[in-house]
């Protein structure tokens, strides 16, 4: 199998195998990040062509110091914030009671399957979806969501606890029903 | 902990996905990035090649045209003074400087053969006659006859200027310094020979060269080392004359020089320098309005710098063409105050009206509160632009400083802009992410003008200065944003320009 190096060098030459390569070894991973970001099958494949043609455009800006495989998860999280800032109003549902939240237990993220995760992740209205996806999994800070996703940091930080509020309260009632199944 | 495992799990999970559909949507695209970013690159490999085979094919013709004018004028004139002197010392001619004549005709390396003759140290009989090759610190042939009595030759000339080397080794032709021209020279002397005024010759232990114009260049028509002939001597006085009298006289052999002026000179720079800018924007349609106030409340003009690498040819005359790859990066300042209300509740003492009088009585409860936040948002924008110059230049020497002035155009290769904007109060926009490009990736030509300083530090190379203007009619911003973007910048630049052929 071709390595890595070699792959980024022939897509950095525009070869049309290389780039084909790259879609069929990478499109797995990306579309993982694109789901997470997208409420549907259909968009997240949307948000996966695009960032695709967008590797593609500045793959000669890669420099090869840094992993590969977070330089192009990064390009797939700004084409699906570029995709939620057009399609979806990000300030929604801004919740201002956030003394009653309890923390939820993340121990149970590990009984359910990931897909079950990316699931319910989808279900979350865009903003919620968005900044839990920025803070939780890809590791930004609420300042730098808020300048992301142009909203303010408080917003980012209300977001975040609906979003983990509605993530505990699915996650309950599914681990109830696995357990009822069982 | 397990935040981190989640995490994880997220980062390495792989999804269902059919890479051949993915690559069936964006092949069309991907062949559209691909024969434009393939074009582009041969565009630039295009310009950059040519230009360094244009530069190269210069080079190599501008150094044969003038080797070969060297090479033929001195072989030439060598043949003439080879003939001359022959005739002039009316007999054989002394044997080492026919050897030396003999080798220099063999189109080796002048400075070398002559210096041979010359290392020969000894003392100028001032009263004898004199005869012999001399070079000097240029490399350069002349003929040295000086008949200093009036006699027109013999065998002692040869012999008294064998031991005339040490002047000759002082020689300081082909410096601006120790030349003096014909007509010079006869208003230093009168027609009884006395030197009217010695003050502008040179110094004793220098040699005075005496050339006059002749087809086109100056002719070296004699070389007089004013050691031997001391100006505060009486006696000297009249060996002055007299050879003044022989010089204008006689037919002496007349050898071209090598302070002729070669016709092309090449030069390769290496520039850098910085501007200030000036940004005009314009609207396209008339809802840009709004946008532009918006914009120039947010952004600020810094500075642009540039560099890059220049060839130029540069005629004799003072004219001269430059051309090469310039890169140039205008920067500039987003700032954006964000303000933003929340409405938080808390608990506190509030009043309720209690009847229709307004009567109030004090309750706990929540009380609404409004709180602003503001935050600063800073971001450094940056237009960077690829260029091929092409400037015409004309400039005159002064002493080793030289003056003039270029202007030409620039033909921009590649724009890249970068950085952020606003689109309305609450909508900031990140320029390279935009599907809809704000900026244009090309903007055309541009036009400088500018003066040119420049002075010799080292032999071959200058420094030089130059302040300019350049200005960038083109709009930056792409036809389908409604704000047009114009720059004009004005500063210097500094240059280290190693020149060839000169």
């Amino acid at each position: 199998m071709i390595s890595e190096k070699q792959l980024i060098k022939d897509c950095q030459h525009y070869k049309k195998a290389a780039q084909f390569e790259l879609v069929k070894r990478y499109s797995p991973m990306l579309m993982t990040v694109s789901r997470r970001y997208a409420h549907d099958q259909a968009t997240a494949k949307d948000i996966l062509q695009e960032s695709f043609i967008r590797i593609f455009s500045n793959i000669q800006n890669f420099r090869p110091t840094g992993s590969f495989e977070a330089w192009m998860r990064k390009i797939t999280v700004h084409c699906a914030l570029q995709w939620l800032k057009k399609r979806a109003n990000l300030n929604e549902s801004i919740v201002y009671e956030i003394n009653d939240w309890h923390p939820i237990e993340p121990a149970v993220f590990s009984r359910l399957e990931t897909e079950e995760i990316i699931g319910l992740i989808q279900s979350l209205p865009a903003g919620y979806r968005a900044v839990f996806n920025l803070n939780i999994i890809e590791g930004y800070t609420h300042k730098e969501i808020s300048i992301m996703l142009n909203i303010s940091e408080s917003a980012s930080r209300s977001q975040l606890t609906r979003a983990r509020k509605i993530l505990q309260k699915k996650l309950n009632s599914q681990k109830l029903t696995k357990e009822t199944s069982t | 902990m397990n935040w981190e495992k989640f995490k994880n799990n997220m980062h390495d999970h792989e999804s269902q996905v059919d890479p051949n559909e993915i690559w069936g949507a964006i092949e069309p695209e991907v062949n559209v990035i691909n024969k434009s970013k393939k074009d582009k690159r041969r565009f630039l490999l295009f310009w950059l090649f040519g230009g360094l085979g244009v530069s190269l094919i210069s080079t190599l013709v501008i150094w044969s045209m003038n080797t070969g004018q060297i090479t033929k004028t001195d072989q030439m004139s060598m043949s003439e003074a080879t003939n001359q002197t022959e005739t002039l010392a009316d007999g054989e001619p002394e044997s080492s400087i026919t050897e030396s004549i003999s080798e220099a005709n063999s189109g080796n390396n002048l400075n070398a053969e002559f210096t041979k003759e010359n290392d020969t140290p000894g003392n100028v009989d001032t009263n004898g006659n004199s005869e012999t090759l001399a070079t000097g610190n240029e490399g350069f042939p002349v003929t040295e006859d000086s008949n200093l009595k009036g006699e027109s030759s013999s065998e002692k000339t040869t012999e008294n200027f064998k031991n005339h080397s040490h002047a000759v080794q002082e020689n300081k032709v082909g410096t601006d310094e120790a030349l003096i021209s014909l007509p010079e020279m006869q208003e230093l002397i009168n027609e009884e020979g006395s030197v009217i005024n010695n003050s502008a010759l040179p110094n004793d232990n220098e040699t005075i060269a005496i050339f006059e114009e002749g087809q086109g260049a100056m002719q070296a028509i004699y070389v007089l080392p004013t050691q031997a002939i001391s100006l505060t001597d009486v006696d000297d006085r009249s060996i002055l004359s007299n050879l003044f009298d022989f010089a204008s006289n006689f037919p002496l052999p007349i050898l071209e020089n090598n302070y002729t002026q070669k016709p092309f000179s090449f030069g390769v720079s290496a520039i850098g320098g910085a501007s200030l800018v000036n940004r005009q924007f314009s609207q396209k349609d008339s809802a840009a309005i709004d946008l532009i106030t918006l914009r120039e409340s947010t952004e600020k003009t810094l500075e642009a710098h540039h560099y890059g690498l220049m060839f130029s040819l540069k005629h004799k005359s003072g004219f001269s063409l430059t051309t090469g790859i310039q890169r140039t990066s205008i920067a500039e300042r987003f700032d954006y105050n964000e303000s933003f209300e929340e409405v938080i509740t808390i608990q506190g003492i509030d009043t309720l009206f209690v009847d229709i009088n307004l009567d109030t009585i004090a309750i706990m409860g929540e009380i609404p509160m409004v709180r602003t936040t503001t935050f600063n948002n800073r971001n450094f924008n940056t237009h960077k632009l690829l260029d091929i110059p092409f400037l015409i230049g004309y400039e005159r020497q002064f002493g080793k400083w030289n003056l003039g002035a270029r202007a030409g155009i620039l033909a921009n290769l590649a724009m890249k802009s970068e950085g952020r904007i606003l689109q309305d109060p609450s909508n900031i926009l990140e320029v390279e992410l935009q599907e809809t490009p704000i900026y244009r990736p090309n903007i055309g030509l541009s036009y400088q003008f500018g003066l040119h300083i420049r002075r010799e530090i080292l032999p071959n190379l200058d420094l030089s200065f130059s302040p300019m203007l350049r200005v960038l009619p083109n709009d930056f911003s792409s036809s389908s944003y409604n704000v047009s973007q114009k720059y004009t910048l004005f500063g210097g630049q500094i240059g280290l320009t190693f020149r060839i052929g000169d």
